[in-house]
């Protein structure tokens, strides 16, 4: 049972942990709210930039201002799938030798999954269950991790070098995608400045505890949502499909596959989130609207005819928010 | 004031219930609206004969129709989440409504309900405004008020009575000209008995019952020759060729009104001369007079001022008086007699003009005389008048050339009247005695000219009244002849023939003459 008290401790610590990484970060306000959000939502989140934009900064400075645990794993095309969730060892104790699980980096609570596209689909694989689960299965047994757990990866555009893209299963579990985008020439100026002035980046206190986001994540999950708005919500993930009625002339062109339903459930949780770090005790319109690009993108899987044309998926997600009513 | 939302949203259902009616209720009502008002076009262009009842199912049906609809719209459960949000999105209450509800149905309490009843306690005074009529609605309304008026209105519109052709029209009114010709051709073959006939003549249906064989005997719509005169006075001569009475109608009812003038002043002179030599002291009128009196009034027809005369002479006034009264009414009405059946002159020989009867007769010729150019000037009076006009206009001119002795007087087929019968034309001698004897061989005939090879007859034809200069031929041909149009245009300007009239007559006589000079 939600209190009042709960609120406002929820949304003032969330307004604080929002202060504080927007001390270290410069820019980026999307970027930090949609990590917030899928933290609020028990998702994970991917980060897609060229290298250089503040991305890894970014999970790091999250981290230290949650006061969590923080691991980093950057992925390599020779990374195994052992070297993320750990492996058996042989240990010898009191002149037993035996097998001992060695934790591997994603036991912890926030992970920097860096240039998650530069391993192979086996090794990217290996997140799966951590992502969706949250649990993790090493030979016959299977470990939870703890609570609160968020996977932030960061992945270069696949069009560069050496890159594999990341299997539709494994990109279905992130909650939200978001592009991180080249500063502006203000906030460039602004980055240089703390960075190369006096001490440097330094890393911001811990403002939030573990208690404070779980009892977050219950005030969010307690938001309303119309029922209006979730037919609505319903409506634009069916949208997405090709064989859908509901579906734009462009999406039956160019769309291979629609939205999962996973899509639809991160529209409405984070639209609740985004509500909730809005200050609002319900989910408006406008909510979803924000979160409609962050949870669809990375969800829809254009056809032949829409790769070779290079049909970008955010003119076919405006096409569908355009043509979707608001009322049924 | 706690903020009642069970109540809220009761009054949003029902008037989310109100509204579905309404909205159906127009739709179902503007399309039977429609469909009556289609009915009611077919009814009324088939001619079909609509009943105050079947009126008002035209009217009732779509009425009923909508009130079917309000009902069924009304029974549909309104989605009140989807209400509630609409409302949200009209007012600005970022879909607090439908949230609250949605807390509603979740039940217990909730951190955010009390914030969000908190928050649209005061936002939602202005919900129905959210909830408008709407405008399909009052279209579908309006559009079956609209089509119910139309076909209400279509109801009391007169359709115009339009023959099948105007061919069918001209061969009705030529039909009933022949039957009534008939008609009062063997009345005056049997003068007793035409002598008590009323003077009517029949105009509209009855004409055309009468061609269908039903009786003309139909008192309520009798006219008498004043009437119709008096009708036919304000009627042009252009409206005159529509009016559904033949010339020969007109023509019978001036003869019989003629005949019953004569008949009174002949009755009237007799009772004169008896006067003038009877004692002093005898009674001014007898017993068999005042019955002679009692049966001439009888008749129906007479002008009024010789029925007031009469009337005073019923009164059996002193015989000083009954002498000027008589003296009185055969100066007034014998006269014309004389002028029309006795004088071998016409009006234009110096005799007076006739005050009661004769304007009839005359106002008939010149009526004719204008219908007659009316008929040719129409649609199916375009072309050359007949060889009957031709003959008519020949004989009025008097040139020593007399009609026919064989063919009796009539009226053209293109309305041309003959002279002979009315008389008051150029040279034409009147109503002659034969005519006053009305011998039953008064049958109408048609003379039609043979063009072609038969040329003796054309040349006849032509000769008759025609100024032609006979040219000699030559040798082994027969002599040919030129028509004189100068000489036929002065007679025709002499006659007051109108100039259009006269070029067609011209014309008639160049198709006649094969090319003309």
């Amino acid at each position: 049972m939600i209190t009042e008290r709960d609120l406002e401790v929820a949304q003032t610590v969330f307004r604080r942990l929002t202060s504080s990484i927007e001390e270290v970060i410069v820019g980026h306000g999307e970027i930090i709210r949609a990590a917030l959000i899928a933290l609020l939502c028990e998702g994970n989140l991917i980060l897609e930039g060229v290298p250089g934009l503040g991305k890894t900064l970014l999970v790091r400075t999250l981290a230290a201002s949650l006061g969590l645990e923080f691991s980093r794993i950057q992925f390599t095309p020779d990374l195994m799938p052992a070297d993320i969730v750990g492996t058996d060892i042989i240990t010898e104790e009191s002149g037993h030798r035996q097998f001992t699980f060695s934790r591997g980096p994603v036991f912890t609570n926030v992970v920097l999954a860096d240039e998650i596209n530069r391993a192979t689909p086996k090794t990217q694989s290996a997140l799966l269950e951590a992502m969706e689960e949250r649990t993790v299965t090493v030979g016959s047994h299977t470990y939870e991790l703890e609570e609160p757990y968020i996977v932030l990866a960061t992945q270069n555009p696949i069009e560069m070098e050496g890159t594999y893209p990341l299997p539709e299963a494994q990109i279905d579990r992130f909650l939200l995608k978001a592009n991180v985008d080249f500063p502006s020439l203000e906030e460039l100026v602004a980055i240089t400045v703390r960075n190369t002035e006096g001490g440097g980046i330094r890393l911001p206190e811990p403002t939030a505890t573990a208690e404070d986001i779980l009892t977050a994540r219950e005030v969010v999950r307690e938001i309303p949502i119309a029922e209006g708005l979730r037919e609505y919500v319903a409506r634009l993930v069916l949208a997405t499909h090709p064989t859908s009625e509901h579906a734009p002339a462009r999406i039956r062109e160019y769309v291979e596959y629609g939205a999962s339903p996973r899509a639809a459930l991160a529209l409405i949780t984070g639209a609740k989130a985004h509500a909730f770090l809005a200050g609002e005790v319900n989910v408006r319109r406008e909510d979803i609207q924000e979160l409609f690009r962050p949870a669809l993108t990375h969800r829809l899987v254009l056809n032949f005819k829409g790769e070779a044309e290079g049909v970008p998926i955010d003119e076919l997600l405006s096409n569908v928010w355009e043509h979707v009513p608001e009322h049924s | 004031m706690p903020f009642d939302y069970s109540r809220f949203l009761s009054v949003l259902e029902s008037r989310a219930r109100r509204l579905g009616g309404f909205s159906l209720a127009s739709l179902v009502m503007a399309a039977a609206s429609l469909a009556a008002l289609a009915a009611m076009i077919i009814v009324r262009l088939l001619r079909i004969p609509l009943p105050y009842w079947g009126l008002a199912a035209f009217v009732l049906t779509p009425l009923a129709a909508g009130a079917t609809g309000y009902v069924l719209g009304r029974a549909g459960r309104p989605r009140i989440p989807h209400l509630l949000l609409r409302i949200d999105d009209t007012l600005g209450l970022n879909a607090r409504l439908s949230s609250l509800y949605e807390l509603r149905q979740r039940g217990g309490s909730s951190i955010f309900r009390q914030r969000i009843e908190s928050e649209v306690r005061d936002a939602i005074t202005e919900w129905r405004t959210a909830m408008p009529l709407g405008r399909r609605t009052i279209l579908g309304g309006s559009a079956g008020a609209c089509f119910i008026a139309l076909a209400v209105g279509l109801a009391f519109v007169p359709l115009p009575v339009v023959p099948e052709s105007p061919f069918d029209m001209l061969e009705e009114t030529s039909a009933v000209s022949e039957a009534a010709y008939a008609e009062s051709a063997d009345s005056l073959a049997t003068p007793t008995t035409e002598a008590t006939a009323p003077l009517t003549v029949k105009t509209g249906p009855e004409v055309g019952q009468e061609a269908d064989g039903v009786s003309l005997d139909t008192p309520e719509r009798d006219q008498t020759l004043e009437d119709v005169m008096r009708d036919l006075a304000g009627t042009s001569p252009e409206e005159a060729v529509l009016v559904p009475v033949s010339p020969d109608d007109i023509e019978s009812l001036a003869r019989l009104q003629s005949e019953a003038l004569r008949a009174i002043t002949q009755l009237l002179e007799a009772m004169r001369d008896r006067i003038e030599n009877a004692p002093t002291d005898t009674p001014a009128l007898t017993e068999e007079e005042v019955e002679a009196l009692q049966r001439e009034l009888e008749r129906e027809g007479l002008p009024p001022e010789l029925r007031e005369g009469l009337n005073q002479l019923m009164n059996r006034p002193q015989p000083r008086t009954v002498e000027e009264i008589i003296e009185d009414l055969i100066e007034q009405f014998g006269g014309d007699e004389e002028d029309q059946g006795e004088s071998p002159e016409g009006p234009e020989s110096g005799q007076p003009e006739s005050t009661a009867v004769a304007p009839d007769t005359q106002q008939i010729e010149e009526f004719l005389d204008e219908l007659g150019q009316a008929s040719e000037d129409g649609p199916e009076g375009g072309g050359p008048p007949g060889p009957e006009g031709g003959d008519a206009s020949q004989d009025a001119e008097g040139e020593g050339t007399p009609s026919s002795g064989n063919r009796p007087p009539m009226i053209g087929a293109d309305g041309v009247e003959d002279p002979d019968q009315l008389g008051g034309s150029d040279g034409s001698p009147g109503l002659s005695d034969e005519d006053e004897e009305l011998e039953p061989a008064f049958i109408r005939e048609e003379e039609r000219a043979k063009i072609g090879s038969e040329g003796e007859f054309v040349s006849e034809f032509i000769t008759e009244g025609v100024p032609i200069e006979w040219m000699p031929g030559a040798l082994d041909e027969e002599p040919s002849f030129q028509v004189s149009y100068e000489r036929i245009v002065s007679v025709l300007r002499e006659r007051g023939v109108p100039e259009g009239a006269i070029e067609i007559v011209r014309d008639y006589f160049n198709a006649i003459t094969e090319g003309g000079p």
